[in-house]
C-alpha cells in the first residue's frame, strides 16, 4: 500500500538504517558477482541474523528500494541500486583514503570503513573521491564504482582453481576475518602483485616478484586471482626484491610493485626508483635498521618494508651505469 | 560524410577504457621524465673520475654508522656541541648581564623612578625589563651557538647519519627515524625542536615528535641542573669527586630524558596515537664542506632570533607577574608569600617546596628564570635579603651564595634531585606552548603536551619522595 509521505532511508534511525545498508550492499554483491540473490544468501553475505533480515527486507520494500520477486529472490529499485551503491563506493574510498594517508594497520581498514560507509552523504563521497583523483581500485583491488554508478563485473577466480605452474595476477584479497587477512598483510600477500603458482604439500606455494611463499590451507579461500591482461607483462625471471639485493652486487630497478601506493610511492619515484636505475646497496645501518642504497648518484636510506616494494635485477657488474 | 559521434558515445566509450588501464599508468610520466634527463645527461655531461673521493666518503660512512664507532662518535660529538655551548656561552652571557642588568638596569631605574610614580616604574623596570634583560642575556649567548653548531652539523652531512644510526630505535617505539634530529634540536630549544618536526611527514608521527620533545633538556635547563647538581650532589661526596659527582648527575637526567622520550613515543603509538610506523626514505648526502658564512646568518635569522623574539614577548609579562606577586599585600603577607603557604602541602609531598612550584608558575614563559625566582622569592619569605632583594629584584649569586640561602631555607639533597627531575619533567615554557598551537592547530594536542610531562613529573618527584622518606625512616 502507497503511503503518501514515503520515509526515506536517510531518516531512518542509525541502528535500523545500517542494517537495511548492509543488506543493500550483500544484494549489489550478488548481482555483481552474479548469484542468486536469495534471503539466505544475503544474510550469509551481510552478517545479519536471519530474524532481523525478515523484517529489514520487508521495511526496505515498504520504503521502495527492494522488489521481491515471486522466485523468492529479491531485486533493487532504481533508488535502491543508488543507495547500494552509495554505500559501496563509501566503504572503497575509505579503504583506499586510510591506506593511502594514515598509518593504520590494514586488518583495521574494514572496521573504519564499515563504520563511515553508513555516515557518509552522497556529496561526502563524492567530495571524497574527487579528493583521491576518482581511484578505480581499493586497496583489496575491488572496482570502485563511478559517479554513474558503474563498475565493471569481476573476471577473477578462487586462487583453488588456479593451474599450478600459470603466471596470474592477484585480484582480490578478502579482509575478513581480519586475523587471517593479517596474516596475509604480514606476508606480503596484496592485490596486483604478479605470482606463478606451484602445488606444495602443506597449502599453495606462490611465487610472487620474486619472493616464494607458502599459503597454508586456511589462508587459500581468501584470494582470487586472474589471468594477465594482454598488455600486462609476465613475472620477470630472476628478478628478486630490493631487500634481498647483497652488498657489491649491483642491480638495475625493474619496477615499483603495486603494493606502493600514496605518497610513499610518489616519493620513491621522485627518488629515481624507476624502471632501469642502476642501484646498488652501500651501507647498513646499526642494530639492522635502514640500509642506503645507491640510486642514479645519490644514497638514499629505506626501512626495509619499503625496500620490498622495489623488484630489482641483479646486473652483470661490466654493464656501463645508467 | 562519417557522422561525427555524439558526446554520449564518447563518454560511454572512455568508461569502459577506463577499466582495461593498466595499474599505475601514471608513474610512465616520472618515467619518462627520468629516460629522458638521463639521456640528455649521457650526452652532454662529461664526468671526472671520482673514486677517490667516493672511496673516502664510503670509509667516512662506515666509520660514522658502524655498530662499534657510529655511537661512540655520536656520543662525543653530541657532548662537545653541549660543552661549547654551557662554556662558550658564560662569557658572552655575563658581559650581557652586565651591560643589561647592571649598567642599562641601573641607569633606567634612576630614570623612571624620577619621573615616574613608584609603582609603574618598579613594574616597568624591576619587573619587566629585568626580566626581558636576564632572559636575553642567558637564552642569546648559549643559542648563538648551538644553533649555528647544529645547523653546521647538518650541512656537513652529519645528521642524517645520526638518523640514520637511532632509526630502528624509533622505529621499535613506533616512532619517525629524523624525531632522532628534532630531539637533538630539543636540547638547544624545545620550541626550535618542535617546529625542526616539520621535517616527519606522517601526521602521526610528527605528533610524537613534538608531544615528546619537551624531554630533551632545553638551555634555559642546563644552567638550573648544573647549579643545583654542584650544589647539591656535589656536596654528597669527596670534594676532589664533586665535579664528577655532578655531572654524572646531569647527565643522568639527560640520558632519563632520553629514555622518557622513548617510553613515552612508545605509550603514544599503542594508545592515542595508534597506527603503524610510516615510511621512512632519507638521503644521505655526500660529506661537503659547509658554507661558514651563509650557515651562521641563516642559523642566527632563522632558529636564533625568531627563538629569542618570541622567549621576549612572553618575559615582558612575566616580569610584570614577579614584581607584582613580589609588592602586592594580601593582609599583612605579600601575595607570594600568602601563595607560597598555600602550596608548601603540596611542594613537600612532591620532595620540593612550595617556594619551587610558585617559582615554576610565574616562570612558564621561560625555563631560564626560574632559579633567580626561587632564590628572589626564598630571600624574601627569609627576610635576611638586603633591600633589593626585598623589593622584588631578581638577581644572580654565585654558587656559595646559593647554597647558603638554600640551605637556610631547609632544602636538602631530596629538594635537589626532585627539582633535577622536576626541571626535566614539567610543562614546556609559554614560547614552546605556544609554537606546539601553532603547528598542530589543535588545542587538544597543545594541552596533552602540557599536561603529560607535567602529569610524569609529579609521579616521579612523589614517587622519589616516598621511597626516599621510606629509606630515611
Amino acid at each position: 500500500m502507497p503511503e503518501l509521505n514515503p520515509p526515506r532511508l536517510a531518516d531512518l534511525a542509525s541502528a535500523e538504517r545500517t542494517v537495511i545498508e548492509d543488506l543493500l550492499r550483500a544484494l549489489l554483491e550478488c548481482e555483481n558477482r552474479e548469484l542468486e540473490a536469495t534471503e539466505t544468501q544475503l544474510v550469509g553475505l551481510s552478517g545479519v541474523s536471519r530474524e532481523t533480515a525478515t523484517t529489514k527486507l520487508a521495511r526496505a520494500t515498504e520504503l521502495g528500494l527492494l522488489i521481491a520477486e515471486p522466485s523468492g529472490r529479491w531485486g533493487f529499485t532504481e533508488g535502491g541500486r543508488d543507495e547500494a551503491i552509495r554505500v559501496m563506493r563509501a566503504h572503497r574510498l575509505t579503504e583506499t583514503k586510510l591506506a593511502r594517508e594514515t598509518g593504520l594497520a590494514a586488518e583495521r581498514w574494514h572496521e573504519v570503513a564499515h563504520t563511515a560507509e553508513h555516515r557518509m552523504t552522497q556529496s561526502e563521497v563524492d567530495a571524497l573521491a574527487d579528493r583521491l583523483g576518482n581511484p578505480r581500485f581499493d586497496p583489496h583491488g575491488d572496482p570502485i564504482p563511478t559517479r554513474e554508478g558503474r563498475f565493471p563485473a569481476p573476471q577473477d577466480r578462487p586462487l583453488l582453481d588456479w593451474s599450478p605452474g600459470q603466471p596470474g595476477v592477484i585480484a582480490h584479497v578478502e579482509d575478513e576475518p581480519a586475523e587471517l587477512f593479517a596474516r596475509l598483510v604480514a606476508m606480503g600477500v596484496t592485490a596486483g602483485l604478479r605470482f606463478v603458482s606451484m602445488r606444495e604439500d602443506r597449502g599453495v606455494g606462490l611465487f610472487i616478484e620474486g619472493r616464494s611463499l607458502v599459503i597454508p590451507p586456511e589462508l587459500l579461500p581468501l584470494l582470487r586471482v586472474r589471468s594477465l591482461h594482454p598488455e600486462e607483462k609476465g613475472p620477470v625471471a630472476g628478478a628478486i626484491r630490493l631487500s634481498d639485493l647483497e652488498t657489491d652486487e649491483p642491480g638495475e630497478v625493474v619496477t615499483l610493485l603495486p603494493s606502493c601506493t600514496g605518497s610513499e610511492r610518489s616519493r620513491l619515484l621522485d627518488l629515481g626508483f624507476v624502471p632501469g636505475s642502476r642501484i646498488e646497496r652501500v651501507l647498513e645501518s646499526p642494530l639492522h635498521g635502514p640500509v642506503a642504497y645507491r640510486v642514479r648518484g645519490t644514497m638514499i636510506a629505506l626501512r626495509r618494508p619499503q625496500a620490498d616494494h622495489v623488484l630489482v635485477s641483479r646486473l652483470d657488474s661490466t654493464r656501463k651505469p645508467l | 560524410m562519417k557522422p561525427a559521434p555524439k558526446t554520449d558515445d564518447i563518454l560511454e566509450m572512455a568508461e569502459e577504457l577506463r577499466w582495461d588501464l593498466p595499474r599505475n599508468f601514471n608513474d610512465h610520466l616520472t618515467e619518462a621524465i627520468y629516460a629522458e634527463s638521463s639521456r640528455l645527461a649521457e650526452r652532454s655531461v662529461a664526468r671526472q673520475g671520482q673514486s677517490r673521493r667516493m672511496d673516502l666518503q664510503n670509509r667516512v660512512d662506515r666509520l660514522l654508522t658502524s655498530p662499534r664507532t657510529g655511537f661512540l662518535i655520536m656520543g662525543l660529538v653530541f657532548a662537545l656541541v653541549l660543552w661549547l655551548t654551557i662554556v662558550g656561552a658564560n662569557y658572552p652571557s655575563s658581559w650581557l648581564g652586565w651591560l643589561l642588568t647592571d649598567q642599562a638596569y641601573g641607569w633606567l631605574r634612576e630614570l623612571a623612578f624620577a619621573y615616574l610614580p613608584a609603582w609603574l616604574a618598579g613594574l616597568l623596570i624591576d619587573g619587566m625589563f629585568l626580566a626581558t634583560g636576564w632572559v636575553i642575556s642567558v637564552m642569546l649567548p648559549p643559542m648563538a651557538i648551538f644553533f649555528p653548531a647544529f645547523t653546521l652539523l647538518e650541512d656537513l652531512g652529519y645528521l642524517p647519519r645520526v638518523a640514520f644510526n637511532l632509526d630502528r630505535v624509533f622505529h621499535r617505539v613506533g616512532a619517525h627515524g629524523k624525531q632522532a634530529l628534532t630531539t637533538a634540536m630539543g636540547y638547544g630549544c624545545n620550541a626550535a625542536g618542535v617546529i625542526a618536526a616539520r621535517v616527519i611527514d606522517s601526521p602521526r608521527e610528527r605528533l610524537i615528535a613534538i608531544i615528546t620533545n619537551n624531554f630533551s633538556l632545553c638551555n634555559g635547563r642546563w644552567p638550573t641542573q648544573i647549579l643545583i647538581a654542584t650544589v647539591f650532589l656535589g656536596a654528597l661526596v669527596p670534594a676532589q669527586f664533586a665535579g664528577l659527582a655532578a655531572t654524572g648527575a646531569v647527565f643522568g637526567v639527560a640520558l632519563l630524558g632520553f629514555a622518557l622520550t622513548l617510553l613515552c613515543s612508545w605509550a603514544l603509538s599503542r594508545t592515542v596515537l595508534r597506527g603503524e610506523a610510516s615510511t621512512f626514505s632519507l638521503e644521505l648526502p655526500p660529506y661537503r664542506p659547509p658554507n661558514l658564512w651563509r650557515t651562521l646568518y641563516t642559523s642566527l635569522i632563522d632558529r636564533t632570533l625568531f627563538v629569542l623574539w618570541r622567549a621576549v614577548v612572553f618575559a615582558l609579562p612575566a616580569g610584570a607577574v614577579i614584581w607584582t606577586v613580589a609588592n602586592v599585600m594580601v593582609g599583612d603577607v605579600t601575595l607570594a608569600g600568602w601563595m607560597v603557604t598555600r602550596l608548601d602541602p603540596l611542594g613537600i609531598f612532591l620532595g620540593l617546596n612550595g617556594v619551587i612550584l610558585l617559582a615554576y608558575i610565574i616562570a612558564v614563559p621561560a625555563n631560564e628564570i626560574v632559579i633567580p625566582s626561587i632564590l628572589m622569592l626564598t630571600v624574601l619569605l627569609l627576610g635576611q635579603g638586603d633591600a633589593w632583594a626585598e623589593s622584588g629584584v631578581m638577581f644572580e649569586t654565585g654558587t656559595e651564595g646559593v647554597s647558603e640561602i638554600l640551605q637556610t631555607a631547609g632544602w636538602t639533597a631530596l629538594t635537589g634531585v626532585c627539582l633535577m627531575l622536576f626541571s626535566l619533567c614539567h610543562n614546556p615554557c609559554s614560547t614552546t606552548i605556544y609554537t606546539i598551537y601553532k603547528e598542530t592547530g589543535s588545542v587538544k594536542w597543545t594541552a596533552v603536551s602540557t599536561l603529560l610531562p607535567t602529569a610524569l613529573g609529579f609521579i616521579i618527584c612523589g614517587g622519589v619522595a616516598f621511597v626516599w622518606r621510606w629509606v630515611q625512616v
